[in-house]
C-alpha cells in the first residue's frame, strides 16, 4: 500500500505531465522556451569567459591590444566598448543579471500578490476592504516616474533596490486576480466541506485554495518577469541602474551616453536584441501557460 | 402518417481516445400530433438523438448510418440551406438549461421577434402581433416583452423559450430536458403548458429527460435509451403495466412513489459503461442480474410481444 | 421516551441586503429562515421539503455552523452550539457531518480519495498515518465503495457521480458523527444510482445515524424519513409524521406541493392542482400568511394575520388559519 506521501508525489508528477503534454503542443510555446533556454545557458557560461583570458572580465577586462570601440574580431567575436572591453562576455553576463533581476522581482512581487489576494478573498469584510483600497492606490500609481524618483532619492544605487522597487510596485495586478479567483473557490462547497470538517482559515487557504491558485500565480509570475526585466533596463538606461553591474540596460546606456549610438551597430544591437528576445520569450511562455491553465482559452481552438 | 421515422441512425463523437458510440443502431417513429419520450440516464446519447434529427451536430459529431425521414423526406440528404429552413419552421427544440439561452442584453420580446423575423417574412407590426400572440400562448403577460432576462423568474424564461420555439408553427418540436432545473411546482405548471398548447396546437412532440415519472404522464409513447441504444420502445400503458427489458424493470423499480404502497427501492449495480469501448453483446450485460452466456457475446434484436411494443433482450426469446 | 438528539428551537437568519450605494447599512433583510423549530431524535430522519428560496439550506447550514444564526437556540447532544469556537468547534465536527448536494463540486479536484476523506482526521487529529489509513479503508468500504484500494488513488474526475458522492460522504462519516445534515445528496444522480444511496443512507440510519434531509423531492422525502418539515418562505407551514403529511395533507401549499410531484405510473392520475405564480421575494415577503397570494381558499384573516403552528393531534403541526 502506498504511503501518502508518495501519493502527493505521484499527483505533482501526474499534472505536471499532464500540463507538459499539452504545453507541448503549443508550437510558439515552444519557441519561447527554447530562447529561455538559449539564455539560460549564456548565463551559465557567462563567468567561464574570464578564466578563459582576464581580458574577457566584463567589467575590468581591458584588452591591451586595443583601446575603445572596434567592430568584431578574432578575439573580440563581438567587437569592444569604448573602454576595449568584450561586448560577448558583457552580453552573457548580463543575460545572468537580467534572468536574475527577472525572476527575483517577479517571484517576490507574485508572492506580496497572492498571499493579499487570498487574504483579502478569503476573509472578505473589513480586510478585503483596506487591502483592496490599499491595492487600488497602488494600482493607479504612475509606475515609471515613481520608481525613477525612489531610485534617485534612495541614491546608493544597488540593482537590488531596484529588484525591491519593482516587486513593490507590481504587485497589485496580481493580488487582484488572486482575490477574484479566491472569492469563487471560497464559495464552492469543498470549501464548506473542509470547513465542516474542521479545518482551521489558515488550513483552507493554503491546503485547499492556495493549491488551485498556484497555476495561476505561477502565469503571472512569467508576465511579471516581462516588466521587471524592461524596467531595470530602462532605468539603466537613464542612468540610474547600478553601475557596478554589467547589465544589458547599463552597455546600452554606456553606448549612448559615449555617443557610438549611431557608430557602432555591433555595439548598440546585440544588447537591444536580447531584452526583445528574452521578453518575447517570457511572453511565449506565458501565453502558452494560459491556454493550458485557462481550459476556456483551449476549447475554442 | 408517419411525421418522422429514424431509422437505424448510428452517430459517433470522434474523440482522440477512439470514437465514442453515441447513438448506436437506433430505430423510433413519431406520428403526427403525438407526443414520445425518450429515457435514459446521463451519457446515454437522448441528446445526441435529438441534434442528429436537427443536424446540430458539434464538430467532431458524425452521423455514420442510417435515415432520418420527415415526411418521408431524408433530413440527412438535404442541403444545409434546405435544411436550415426547415429547423425552427418543421422541426423546433427547447434545449436543456434554456435559461441561459437567452442574450442577457436584450430585451426578452426583441429575441422572439428576431427568431420569427428570421425565419419569416413579415412586416414590422405583424411581427409585433405575433410576439404578443405567443406571450399569451405560453401564459405571459405581453408587456413582460420589454423586460430582460434577469427580470424573469426561471420559470418565465422556460416559458419564453417555449415561446420562441414555437414562434412559426412547427410540426415537431423537441424539448430536451425542459423541466430539469426548475422546482416541482414550476416543473408542473411548464409540463402541463406543454401538454395544454400541444392539444391547442396538434404539434408532435418528443421529450427527452432522465425522469421516467415525468414522461409517464405526457407520453402516448416511450423508448428506454441505454449506453447509445434503445432497448425498450412501446405504448406507455403497455411499458408500464409490462416492462420486457431488464434495465426498464430496475429502472421502474428505482423510482420512489408518492402514491400507493412504499416499497423497498432497488438500485442497479455498477455504472453505465464508457462508449468509446462499450461490453460486447447487449450493453446492459454487466449490471444485469439474470445475463446468461449469450448476452456477453451476442447483441441481443429487438422482439415484438405486443403490437407496438418491443425489446432488445435475450431473455425474450 | 426518546430525548431528542438535536433540538432546535425559533431559529431565524436573516441576511442584509445592500442596495445601490449604502456604505455598509443594510437597506433590509432577507429573512431567509424565519423561527423555525423541530427536534430530531436518535437515528430518525427529518426531511425538510419546500421549493428553491424556502430557506431549506440555510437552515441545514445553521445546523453545521456554516452559518451563525440571528436568534433562536441549537441544541444538540444536550449542548447548545451557539458561538463555540476553536477546539470545540472542532469538537462539535466530531458529531456533526454532512452531506452535500453537488457531487462535481464537493470534492477539491487536486485531492485524491485518500486525501479527501482522510482530511477529518488530518484535521481532527486523529491516529497516526497507518490507524487514519485503516479508518478510510473503513470508511470506504462503509459507503460500498469496494474494494478499497482500487478507488484511494483517483481524483474526483476519475469517478462517476454516484462515486464522488460516496466519497464525499465516506469523508462525512469517518469521523463517526451522530448526526449528518444532507443537503440534497442526491438531486443530481440518475434515478437507479440514487435509490442505491437511499438505501445506503437508510443502512446507517439503522445503525443509530440521525439526518436533516433537505429535499425538493416529496417522493425521495417520503421514502426516506420519518418525519417530513414542510417549509415556505422561511417558514415551517406543516410538519408531521411522513405517511400523515403524505396522506393527510393540510396546508394549501402541501397539498399543492403534493400535487406537482410526477407519479412514475400512467395509471394513477393524480389530481393536479396547479399553483399559479412563484415563490416570492424573500426580502419582501407577503403580509399575513406568507402563503396567502397563491393560495386558492385565502380569507380576509390571511391577509392580515400569520397563522401560528397549531397541533391537530399526534404531532401533526400546521400553520393556517383554515385550520381551527
Amino acid at each position: 500500500m502506498p504511503k501518502l506521501n508518495s501519493i502527493h508525489a505521484m499527483n505533482r508528477i501526474q499534472s505536471l505531465k499532464n500540463g507538459w503534454n499539452l504545453f507541448r503542443k503549443d508550437k510558439l510555446g515552444l519557441l519561447g522556451l527554447s530562447i529561455l533556454l538559449f539564455f539560460i545557458l549564456m548565463a551559465l557560461f557567462a563567468p567561464l569567459m574570464p578564466r578563459l583570458n582576464s581580458i574577457y572580465k566584463p567589467m575590468t577586462g581591458f584588452d591591451p591590444e586595443v583601446s575603445g570601440s572596434f567592430p568584431p574580431s578574432k578575439t573580440h567575436l563581438l567587437g569592444t566598448d569604448y573602454l576595449g572591453r568584450d561586448i560577448l562576455s558583457q552580453l552573457m553576463k548580463g543575460a545572468q543579471i537580467a534572468l536574475a533581476v527577472g525572476l527575483t522581482a517577479a517571484f517576490t512581487s507574485v508572492l506580496i500578490g497572492t498571499v493579499i489576494g487570498l487574504i483579502s478573498g478569503y476573509f472578505g469584510r473589513l480586510t478585503d476592504t483596506i487591502l483592496m483600497r490599499i491595492t487600488d492606490i497602488m494600482l493607479t500609481l504612475p509606475g515609471l516616474p515613481l520608481i525613477i524618483v525612489i531610485a534617485s532619492a534612495i541614491g546608493k544605487q544597488s540593482v537590488w533596490i531596484i529588484v525591491i522597487i519593482i516587486a513593490i510596485l507590481g504587485w497589485p495586478s496580481t493580488a487582484r486576480v488572486i482575490r477574484a479567483q479566491t472569492l469563487s473557490l471560497r464559495e464552492r462547497p469543498f470549501i464548506e466541506a473542509a470547513k465542516v470538517a474542521g479545518a482551521s482559515s489558515p488550513r483552507i487557504i493554503f491546503r485547499h485554495i492556495t493549491p488551485n491558485i498556484l497555476p495561476l500565480s505561477f502565469l503571472y509570475m512569467t508576465f511579471g518577469v516581462t516588466g521587471a526585466i524592461l524596467a531595470e533596463a530602462g532605468l539603466s538606461f537613464i542612468g540610474l541602474g547600478d553601475p557596478s553591474i554589467v547589465s544589458w540596460g547599463m552597455m546600452l546606456q554606456w553606448c549612448f551616453t559615449t555617443g557610438y549610438t549611431f557608430r557602432a551597430p555591433y555595439w548598440v544591437f546585440p544588447p537591444g536584441l536580447c531584452l526583445s528576445l528574452l521578453t518575447f520569450a517570457f511572453y511565449l511562455i506565458g501565453r502558452a501557460l494560459d491556454e493550458i491553465i485557462n481550459p476556456r482559452l483551449r476549447e475554442t481552438k | 402518417m408517419k411525421l418522422l421515422e429514424v431509422q437505424n441512425l448510428k452517430m459517433y463523437y470522434q474523440t482522440s481516445q477512439g470514437y465514442v458510440k453515441a447513438v448506436d443502431d437506433i430505430s423510433f417513429q413519431v406520428e403526427k400530433g403525438e407526443t414520445v419520450g425518450l429515457v435514459g440516464e446521463s451519457g446515454c446519447g437522448k441528446t445526441s438523438v435529438a441534434i442528429s434529427i436537427l443536424r446540430l451536430l458539434p464538430s467532431n459529431g458524425r452521423i455514420l448510418g442510417g435515415r432520418i425521414l420527415f415526411k418521408g423526406e431524408d433530413l440527412l440528404e438535404k442541403e444545409e440551406a434546405k435544411m436550415r429552413k426547415l429547423r425552427w419552421q418543421s422541426i423546433s427544440i427547447i434545449f436543456q438549461a434554456a435559461m441561459n439561452a437567452l442574450n442577457p442584453v436584450y430585451r426578452v420580446g426583441e429575441q422572439i421577434a428576431e427568431a420569427i423575423r428570421v425565419h419569416q417574412a413579415l412586416g414590422r407590426r405583424e411581427v409585433k402581433e405575433r410576439v404578443r400572440e405567443l406571450y399569451q400562448l405560453v401564459g405571459m403577460d405581453p408587456c413582460r416583452g420589454r423586460d430582460y432576462p434577469h427580470q424573469y423568474s426561471g420559470g418565465m424564461k422556460q416559458r419564453a423559450i417555449i415561446a420562441m420555439a414555437l414562434a412559426c408553427n412547427p410540426e415537431l418540436v423537441i424539448a430536451d430536458e425542459p423541466t430539469t432545473a426548475l422546482d416541482v411546482i414550476v416543473q408542473d405548471q411548464i409540463m402541463e403548458e406543454l401538454s395544454k398548447l400541444q392539444r391547442q396546437l396538434g404539434m408532435a412532440m418528443i421529450y427527452i429527460s432522465h425522469d421516467i415519472s415525468i414522461l409517464a404522464e405526457t407520453c402516448n409513447r416511450m423508448g428506454i435509451m441505454y449506453a447509445g441504444k434503445l432497448i425498450e420502445y412501446g405504448e406507455t400503458a403497455s411499458l408500464f403495466r409490462e416492462p420486457l427489458h431488464p434495465y426498464t424493470q430496475s429502472l421502474l423499480a428505482s423510482y420512489p412513489n408518492l402514491k400507493g404502497e412504499k416499497r423497498k427501492l432497488s438500485s442497479i449495480q455498477g455504472e453505465p459503461p464508457g462508449l468509446i469501448h462499450p461490453p460486447p453483446g447487449c450493453r446492459f450485460h454487466p449490471r444485469c442480474s439474470r445475463k446468461k452466456t449469450i448476452c456477453e457475446k451476442e447483441e441481443p434484436g429487438y422482439r415484438k410481444i405486443e403490437d407496438n411494443h418491443w425489446a432488445a433482450c435475450h431473455l425474450l426469446s | 421516551m426518546n430525548q431528542p438528539l438535536v433540538k432546535v428551537h425559533n431559529l431565524k437568519k436573516y441576511f442584509p441586503v445592500k442596495a445601490g450605494f449604502s456604505f455598509g447599512k443594510a437597506s433590509g433583510y432577507v429573512r431567509a429562515v424565519d423561527g423555525v423549530s423541530f427536534d430530531i431524535e436518535k437515528g430518525k430522519i427529518l426531511g425538510l421539503v419546500g421549493e428553491s428560496g424556502a430557506g431549506k439550506t440555510t437552515c441545514g447550514k445553521l445546523l453545521v455552523k456554516l452559518l451563525e444564526p440571528t436568534e433562536g437556540k441549537i441544541l444538540i447532544n444536550d449542548q447548545n452550539i451557539e458561538g463555540i469556537k476553536g477546539s470545540r468547534l472542532k469538537e462539535f465536527h466530531r458529531l456533526v457531518q454532512m452531506f452535500f448536494q453537488d457531487p462535481y463540486e464537493s470534492l477539491n479536484p487536486r485531492f485524491t480519495v485518500m486525501q479527501t476523506v482522510a482530511e477529518p482526521l488530518l484535521v481532527q487529529g486523529i491516529g497516526d498515518r497507518g490507524e487514519r489509513e485503516t479508518k478510510v479503508f473503513q470508511a470506504l468500504k462503509s459507503v460500498e465503495l469496494s474494494p478499497p484500494q482500487h478507488f484511494i488513488h483517483r481524483f474526483p474526475h476519475e469517478l462517476s457521480g454516484g462515486q464522488r458522492q460516496r466519497v464525499s460522504m465516506a469523508r462525512a462519516l469517518i469521523v463517526r458523527p451522530k448526526f449528518v445534515v444532507a443537503d440534497e445528496p442526491v438531486s443530481m444522480l440518475d434515478a437507479s444510482i440514487r435509490a442505491g444511496l437511499l438505501n445506503l443512507m437508510l443502512r446507517l440510519r439503522e445503525e443509530g445515524l440521525s439526518y436533516l434531509f433537505i429535499t425538493h423531492d416529496l417522493a425521495v422525502a417520503r421514502y426516506l424519513c420519518d418525519e417530513i418539515g414542510v417549509m415556505y418562505l422561511g417558514k415551517m407551514v406543516e410538519k408531521g409524521r411522513t405517511e400523515e403529511v403524505v396522506q393527510h395533507a393540510a396546508h394549501p401549499y402541501t397539498m399543492a406541493l403534493l400535487s406537482a410531484v410526477p407519479i412514475p405510473d400512467p395509471q394513477m392520475r393524480r389530481d393536479r392542482v396547479v399553483l399559479p405564480g412563484e415563490i416570492p421575494d424573500p426580502a419582501n415577503p407577503p403580509s399575513g400568511c406568507p402563503f396567502h397570494p397563491r393560495c386558492r381558499y385565502v380569507k380576509k384573516e390571511c391577509l392580515e394575520m400569520e397563522p401560528k403552528l397549531k397541533d391537530l393531534g399526534d404531532d401533526h403541526l400546521i400553520a393556517c388559519h383554515l385550520v381551527k
